[in-house]
């Protein structure tokens, strides 16, 4: 088994007086694409933002090869940005409106390999906008002057510039029209293949995950609650909360959910003792109130966070 | 059976620096009473400011064509007239429930208000019709609900109060704009089940407009497939996914990931961008993205043919 | 023209009220720099022959003369130059200034910007004619004073807006992205926060503009600011108010340029926010 290239250990994060993810730990190996599933108030977003310190993160390590992200001093954090790049959910907000298409992609060029003169810069610039299938010619645009597709195309070649080694997508096609979502997914999946990068893809898309992921985290309130390879985790999801979120997804041709639908909306208030999801899980136990379930390994990398996970929970019970 | 909502040949448009641009270019459509339609389309297919035009809240935009609601013309109608069927008969629910209601205004306040403009009831008894309205929406607690602002909701509940408040009057026909898209999919699939129970009990119609195709699989009684303005397919839902006639719909069908399917190495993808208002156009807007397109498709514009629930736009449609 | 110049710059040129002010401003300013070699009179020969003369153009005293025989016209031009120096030098310090300060203190946050801010509370606490009257004390009276103090003063407010609208844009992702890719602070702020300001700062110095020469004039009439024989748009106008009844033109000719100044740079001023501040489509 290979080294982890990220090892989160303990997470925490607050936002005032709520804890925005709570002891999140987790591995993330050279090569492959974890996805992290969750909704509104499950922390995915928040995540991926400590990951990078773009939040401070109250408690826990977050080690990216080799070093720790959260207490080495921000100048060898920076150092250490060229190999850690992020793609976010609003292509047209995530580009400097008033720089253009060209200088936005070379920046972290300029950042990070000063030694480049103008020209070298400008043909790495063209290489990477063909590389996204846009033309070069466009470099001297703007982003208004784009489609949200093509933005995050631009949005893409930035963040792969530098050939990075771990790349988070923050939802990144989640705002785009159905028609362009394959296309940029196509391109991700590409670039993964020939950089042989390591790709965290936070959706709330299960559909999308599903075609794209090697392994899936699913996150509720703040913590991981079910991590599984792709294949085990749609075949036989064992998280009850996970259960209710496949069940929930309308398909063509709709089909009658063999799960109930879950009532209610998530309750943060729960977070501070027990189980997070104790009020909407039919499967829940006194127990669940009073302790929180750890993370716990079933079988060969199937993790989950339940009291009754050892238990075959058949929908009527 | 008289069609609840008849709209014919209705373009939108609106002054751009560049000239004039369509949004909807020459949507004739009928939705029956107590019928479920969908209408999907991507961004840029018009399928929001066709309807805004319908209720009238299209802005600066030039409507031309005519819009029959119950028989009568609402297009050019007067603002007295309009107001009566607007909020009682015809009612709208917006995509983002954050700003859809009055922040400063409690919500027992805002509902009440429909009834006593448009029922003519007193305060209290309007409030007492609300109060059980938010019970028949499955919301908990609802008599507290009615004292609470909307900020203290969470987005799924401010939904189903909005959708309290189209139904309060008993409406003809209610007008959902993607009414789940701004929702988590656990709520998203509650609120689903919450308007496939409405549509059973009040013999309401639905225009339901999406750009997730199997958020109207689940509701739809016929789909209405939006692209550049116009309608290019109308069909019955089961029809439409067993056997898709226009080559678009065939290939957003394709495009869209399923849980049940196998797992490709790379997923379909239809090449190019849906065109935005302003773009130009050949005579068929697809063309240039359609794997059919034949020079025909560059000079001719196709006209929506067929039988009421089963029309297509194009020269060489599937079979 | 692509990028937003180019198309601020269209738009502008769509609006008639804005670029006829802008033209108006242009025609003033190349009168107060060329008007002088239409007209042989300078501004401080007294002509004794012409005393409190009237406007015409029969004694090359176009405008008249005041009541020491001094030419109007090249008094009017050479006061409309100061004032407009004046303006403008004031509002780029202001600019220069504020936008650093605001821009730091809005981007680096925390302890920083409220030890930051409170300078400014405190500086924008003073009243600032005493502040003025107390570095004339001090340092004596000139032109070059006149210009710091002014400036010194004006750049408060603009900070307060450029913290303000840098505080909105920190929010955004294009700046968590520059920070993931590894910039700094201070090309951060240079490159992302600054650019993305300059809008709304454009626009204030514009709309100020008119506001530091009326504040200048006013210190003139005073008698704080230039004094004789130099001539600004305010001491002119303090003379002319003396003469009101005898000699109206007095008052009248430096008085209709101030306004005219004043009234363009606020059309063009506004002209230029909704040029900028409207997005496409």
């Amino acid at each position: 088994m290979n080294e982890p290239l990220l090892q989160v250990r303990n997470l925490r994060v607050d936002f005032g007086r709520q804890a925005a993810l709570r002891d999140v730990s987790f591995d993330l190996f050279s090569g492959e694409t974890v996805a992290l599933v969750g909704e509104s108030g499950s922390g995915k977003s928040t995540l991926a933002r400590a990951i990078l310190r773009l939040v401070l993160a109250k408690q826990g390590s977050v080690e990216f090869l080799g070093l720790d992200l959260l207490r080495s001093p921000a100048p060898v954090v920076r150092t250490q940005r060229r190999n850690l790049q992020i793609v976010f959910q609003d292509p047209l907000a995530s580009l400097n409106p008033r720089m253009s298409v060209g200088d936005a992609i070379s920046e972290p060029l300029k950042i990070f390999e000063p030694e480049l003169n103008a020209a070298e810069r400008r043909q790495r610039v063209a290489a990477m906008l063909e590389r996204v299938g846009l033309s070069a010619a466009l470099a001297s645009r703007y982003p208004h002057e784009f489609s949200g597709g093509q933005c995050q195309r631009i949005a893409i070649a930035r963040a792969m510039v530098l050939h990075p080694k771990l790349l988070i997508c923050d939802e990144a096609v989640s705002s785009l029209d159905v028609s362009i979502q394959g296309q940029i997914i196509n391109l991700l999946l590409d670039l993964q293949r020939d950089a042989g990068m390591t790709m965290l893809f936070i959706s709330h898309n299960l559909a999308v995950v599903r075609q794209l992921s090697h392994r899936v985290m699913v996150m509720y309130l703040g913590r991981l609650v079910e991590i599984a390879s792709c294949d085990s985790l749609f075949a036989a999801p064992v998280h009850p909360y996970t259960r209710a979120l496949l069940a929930a997804v309308p398909q063509i041709p709709p089909v009658a959910a063999a799960t109930p639908l879950i009532e209610g909306s998530p309750s943060p208030g729960l977070t501070a003792s027990g189980c997070a999801f104790r009020d909407r899980c039919p499967y829940a136990l006194p127990l669940c109130a009073s302790s929180d379930p750890p993370l716990t390994e079933l079988a060969g990398g199937h993790w989950v966070a339940c009291h009754r996970s050892h238990e075959t929970l058949n929908p009527l019970s | 059976m008289p069609a609840t909502l008849c709209i014919d040949e209705l373009s939108v448009s609106f002054a751009h620096r560049t000239g004039t641009v369509e949004a909807v270019d020459g949507v004739s459509l009928r939705i029956g009473p107590a019928e479920c339609v969908g209408v999907v389309g991507e961004s840029g297919s018009g399928k929001t400011q066709l309807f805004l035009a319908v209720m009238g809240l299209a802005g600066n935009a030039r409507v031309r064509g005519s819009v029959r609601f119950e028989g009568k013309e609402l297009l050019g109608a007067t603002a007295p007239a309009i107001n009566r069927v607007r909020g009682s008969k015809l009612t709208m629910i917006f995509q983002d429930p954050m700003t859809s209601l009055t922040p400063h205004l409690r919500i027992g306040t805002q509902l009440a208000e429909v009834l006593v403009c448009h029922s003519g009831l007193s305060w209290a008894e309007a409030r007492d019709v609300a109060g059980r309205m938010l019970e028949r929406v499955r919301i908990p607690e609802p008599q507290r609900r009615l004292g609470q602002y909307p900020h203290e909701l969470s987005g799924g509940m401010r939904q189903r109060v909005m959708l309290a408040m189209s139904l309060l009057c008993g409406p003809a026909l209610v007008i959902a704009d993607e009414p789940t898209t701004a929702l988590d999919v656990t709520i998203q699939a509650q609120i689903i089940e919450l308007l496939r129970a409405m549509r059973g009990e009040a013999g309401t119609a639905l225009a339901l407009i999406s750009h997730d195709l199997a958020v109207v699989a689940g509701l739809a009684d016929r789909i209405l497939v939006m692209y550049a303005g116009r309608i290019v397919e109308n069909a019955v839902a089961a029809e439409l996914f067993r056997q898709p006639r226009h080559p678009y719909t065939a290939e957003l069908l394709k495009c869209v990931p399923s849980l049940s399917g196998p797992r490709l190495a790379r997923l379909p993808t239809l090449a190019g961008q849906p065109p935005q208002p302003g773009d130009a156009l050949q005579a068929c807007p697809f063309a240039p993205r359609c794997p059919r397109a034949a020079d025909r498709c560059r000079t001719e514009r196709p006209l929506l043919t067929g039988a009421s629930t089963s029309q297509v736009a194009c020269h060489f449609p599937l079979s | 023209m692509r990028g937003f110049a180019g198309d601020a710059i269209r738009r502008l040129r769509a609006n008639p009220a804005a670029v006829l002010a802008l033209g108006v401003i242009c025609t003033v300013v190349v009168a107060t720099l060329l008007g002088p070699w239409l007209n042989p009179n300078n501004t401080e020969t007294l002509d004794w022959l012409h005393v409190a003369a009237r406007p015409g153009l029969q004694n090359a005293h176009w405008f008249g003369t005041d009541r020491l025989g001094r030419d109007l016209y090249a008094r009017t031009l050479a006061g409309t130059r100061v004032s407009i120096a004046i303006g403008l030098v004031a509002s780029i310090l202001s600019i220069l200034v504020g936008v650093s300060y605001g821009a730091i203190s809005g981007y680096l946050g925390g302890r920083t910007d409220q030890a930051m801010m409170r300078i400014i509370e405190i500086l924008s606490g003073l009243p600032l004619i005493f502040f003025v009257i107390f570095l004339t004390v001090i340092f004596g009276r000139s032109e070059s004073l006149l210009f710091i103090s002014i400036g010194a003063v004006g750049w408060l407010t603009m900070a307060r807006i450029v913290r303000g609208q840098t505080l909105s844009i920190r929010q955004q992702d294009y700046i968590a992205a520059a920070v993931a890719s590894g910039a700094s602070s201070s090309r951060i702020i240079a490159r992302h926060v600054v650019p993305n300001v300059i809008g709304p700062v454009i626009v204030y110095a514009t709309l100020t503009v008119p506001q530091i020469i009326l504040f200048e004039s006013f210190l003139s009439f005073l008698g704080l600011g230039i004094q004789e024989p130099g001539a600004s748009l305010g001491t002119l106008i303090a003379e002319g108010v003396g003469e009101m009844e005898a000699a109206p033109w007095m008052l009248l000719v430096p008085g209709s340029f101030l306004a005219v100044l004043l009234l363009c740079l606020n059309i063009f001023g506004d002209g230029l926010r909704d040029a900028l501040d409207v997005r496409e489509g």
